[in-house]
């Protein structure tokens, strides 16, 4: 006997069957008892069989915050908490982790730590590797791009992130679309988006005027001056001119032709910024940001969220956000954007309790919890870095959908600072320079023959040898496209 | 023996005694630290190499890349200027108030709690208050400009040639009142009798100042100053705090570098060699002040038996 189709199942049930499996596709990876994904259900097992314990990390409070609810749920699976921090700044934890690693000490399981620490953490030898943890339960980051790369350090792995914190590009609109018609006459075409630095600087120049800046208090850049995050911008600038920090042989090319544009580029925003732009940090530059008294610039991610909270920013809705500049200095349009400090959850291998550490790790990173800390609308802190959140309404939400593709476009071109051991010393050494030049204590050719020389002595001291052995680590997290596509 | 003898070797002992744990716990404390000190002066240490005690022996290599750092040379005078110029600052504002203050009046306890209350505050919270205060556009500038009639648009944070003023300004704001108590202490301390006479005999209010209060305060004034100077060169949450060393080096003091060589370079045996050096001058310092206290006490003996 032949039965039809309709006898077999039911039009109610075909439509239930098909909006159930189109919702499952929808989720990948999820569906599962318990409501876990398949790995997060992975995960509790393989932390359940390792034992419970009480973990202790150093993470900054604001970082936590988001994540409290989830690991909370992670004690109520497996009996391992995570309560006990020791709550410091991201900024200020590098100095306490690396006193940690010297001591040998098994105190702290957990370090969130900007990962461009990794490869210092990981000489000191107080990094565990989480390469065979990740796959005994089958983890994949799914990051956008090779975002992952900025984890691993001489081929192994050795973070999880929690942060994308990549510099996007943010344009206050609404003073575009003021003077959109005015900008047509004048160059004769519509006002799209800045392509390269030296576009973006006359977008500035023209709709925030330095000679009616002081009056309108409205500057052109909200890009930041001071000692401690100037180099952040010149990073950009010299990578996308096609440069790098170092030849293969591990000579510094701090004079090198792009690194020359980077510097004469860095110091010609000097005429849009505001004067007081040396001495500022993000809690000087944010209120202008959200207050509306700042045209555009690179900035943290984080703060989309924050412009775009009703609670929190007069200029909701006010705002684009997209692609950072680019530079056709090398013959071809490159644009790099730069993720610094990127926070990472890394494992202490002096701790007893590793194995749950990097459980813990891994669980918070996963795409079923971490869709919950990215998203957050009051602690934005931690920033969307992987595939999912990109698609995902939780978090379009706290970021929009513009500022989420805007986002999305930059971690595709991100780079690091000083992938290297020694990253700090490097940095500052940077810092100090730029700082000195933009505030007119040093001429820029002074600036750039003092960071040779003093990058050559950082290499020195620290070795030649061991570093060029890194610097394959470095490339690899370096951008391997020239545009996102 | 003579009694006075054996009263003498009493008291020595006796000192010797009340000194003892002091000395003791400081040689249990800091000896350690001091030794492991010098020993990564003349070791290099790497962090990234096995331990300490597998540093190599560099002999004066260390100090003396120390002492041929122009970066360290301009570190010293810059703190040495600082040091001068908020001791001076708080020496100046501490004595006037204490001059003001000395003799009882209707609500003194209450200017005595106002007076005293920047030495009670963070000095990060003295950092943060003080930059929202000195912005360009912020109450400071506000009021200067009210005063002098037109727009003053001082830049004391973002300006080099004024950064480490701001921070002298901070300093003495923050403790004029630890001079004002040494020299209110002082001041009350001093004998009635000679001021009494010297009235009697018709001396002017500025003639007792000048030739019976001050010479007789000149010992204290020599604490109050090489303990405030002291203090002042090791200043670092303020400076830290607001400009990092930054705008460019202009902030870039003793203690900032040696934290940025400790925390940020993690080149701890530089670090150690820099602390070394610094250390030395201070007991330089010191033993002048000693030097100089011990001639003041012996002039006031003397001229007290006279």
């Amino acid at each position: 006997m032949r039965l039809k189709l309709g006898q077999l199942l039911s039009r109610r049930d075909f439509m239930n069957t098909a909006i159930s499996t189109t919702a499952l596709m929808a989720l990948p990876k999820m569906a599962t008892a318990g409501g876990h994904s398949a790995v997060n259900k992975k995960i509790i097992e393989a932390a359940k069989s390792a034992g419970t314990a009480d973990l202790k990390g150093i993470i900054w409070a604001l970082y936590y915050a988001p994540m409290k609810a989830s690991c909370e749920k992670f004690a109520a699976e497996t009996g391992t908490n995570f309560k006990d921090i020791k709550d410091i700044s991201i900024f200020v934890a590098p100095p306490a982790v690396v006193a940690e690693g010297v001591a040998k000490s098994p105190e702290f399981d957990l370090f969130h730590i900007n990962s461009n620490m990794i490869p210092t953490l990981a000489s000191i030898g107080m990094l565990e590797e989480l390469d065979s943890y990740m796959e005994e339960v089958g983890f994949d980051y799914n990051a956008v791009g090779t975002f992952d790369t900025f984890m691993k350090y001489k081929g192994a792995t050795f973070g999880m992130p929690t942060d994308g914190n990549v510099h996007t590009q943010f344009i206050h609109w609404a003073t575009v679309e003021k003077n959109a018609a005015a900008y047509e006459d004048k160059f004769g075409k519509s006002p799209t988006w800045p392509g390269t630095w030296e576009e973006e600087i006359e977008w500035m120049k023209f709709f925030a005027p330095p000679s009616k800046a002081t009056a309108d208090d409205y500057y052109g850049s909200m890009n930041l001056r001071n000692r401690a995050n100037g180099a952040t911008w010149w990073f950009m600038q010299l990578y996308s001119a096609g440069g790098f920090t170092f030849d293969d042989d591990m000579n510094p090319t701090m004079d090198s032709d792009e690194a020359v544009y980077a510097w004469e580029t860095y110091m010609k925003y000097k005429d849009v910024s505001h004067p007081e732009a040396p001495g500022w940090g993000t809690p000087q530059m944010i209120p202008r940001m959200t207050g509306g008294k700042v045209f555009s610039g690179q900035y943290w991610d984080g703060i989309v969220a924050l412009n775009e909270n009703p609670e929190k920013s007069k200029t909701v809705g006010q705002w684009k956000y997209g692609l950072v500049p680019g530079s056709d200095f090398s013959g071809k349009r490159i644009y790099r954007s730069i993720s610094d400090p990127l926070g990472a959850l890394l494992v202490n291998k002096h701790s007893p309790r590793k194995a749950l550490a990097a459980y813990l790790a891994m669980w918070l990173t996963t795409e079923q919890e971490s869709e919950a800390i990215v998203a957050d609308p009051a602690n934005t802190f931690h920033d969307p870095w992987a595939k999912s959140h990109m698609t995902s309404e939780k978090v379009a939400k706290t970021y929009t959908k513009g500022g989420l593709e805007g986002i999305q476009q930059c971690l595709q071109v991100a780079a690091p600072p000083i992938y290297l051991t020694g990253y700090m010393e490097f940095t500052d050494i940077l810092n100090k320079n730029l700082s000195e030049a933009y505030v007119g204590s040093i001429s820029i050719s002074e600036g750039i023959k003092k960071t040779q020389e003093e990058f050559g002595g950082i290499v020195k001291k620290t070795g030649k040898r061991k570093l060029k052995a890194e610097l394959e680590s470095y490339k690899m997290v370096m951008p391997k496209i020239d545009a996102p596509a | 023996m003579a009694r006075s003898e054996i009263m003498l070797q009493r008291t020595k002992r006796y000192k010797k005694m009340v000194l003892f744990p002091l000395i003791a716990s400081i040689l249990l404390i800091l000896g350690p630290a001091l030794i492991l000190q010098l020993y990564l002066s003349f070791n290099y240490y790497s962090i990234y190499s096995e331990g300490w005690w597998a540093s190599e022996w560099y002999a004066l290599d260390i100090f003396s890349d120390v002492v041929s750092d122009s970066r360290f040379h301009i570190a010293i005078v810059r703190s040495l200027g600082f040091a001068l110029a908020s001791t001076i600052g708080c020496f100046v504002i501490g004595f006037g108030l204490a001059l003001l203050m000395y003799k009882n009046f209707r609500l003194q306890w209450f200017y005595y709690i106002i007076f005293i209350i920047p030495m009670l505050t963070v000095p990060i919270v003295i950092a943060y208050t003080a930059e929202m205060i000195l912005y360009q556009k912020g109450p400071l500038n506000g009021i200067l400009s009210s005063i002098v009639g037109r727009d003053m648009l001082i830049m004391w944070i973002t300006n080099p040639d004024i950064a480490l003023l701001t921070v002298v300004l901070m300093e003495v704001w923050n403790w004029a009142p630890f001079s004002f108590i040494i020299m209110m202490a002082g001041l009350a301390s001093l004998p009635k009798e000679p001021v009494e006479a010297a009235q009697i005999l018709g001396a002017s209010r500025f003639k007792i100042f000048y030739e019976i209060q001050l010479p007789l305060l000149r010992p204290i004034i020599v604490l109050a100053l090489v303990l405030r100077f002291l203090e002042a060169m090791a200043e670092f949450p303020k400076t830290w705090a607001i400009f990092q060393g930054g705008p460019g080096t202009a902030t870039e003091t003793i203690p900032v570098l040696i934290y940025l060589n400790t925390w940020y370079y993690f080149d701890w045996s530089k670090a150690a060699a820099m602390s070394y050096i610094v250390m030395m001058m201070m007991v330089v310092i010191i033993l002048a002040a000693i030097k100089i206290l011990q001639k003041e006490n012996k002039r006031i003996t003397q001229a007290q038996a006279n």
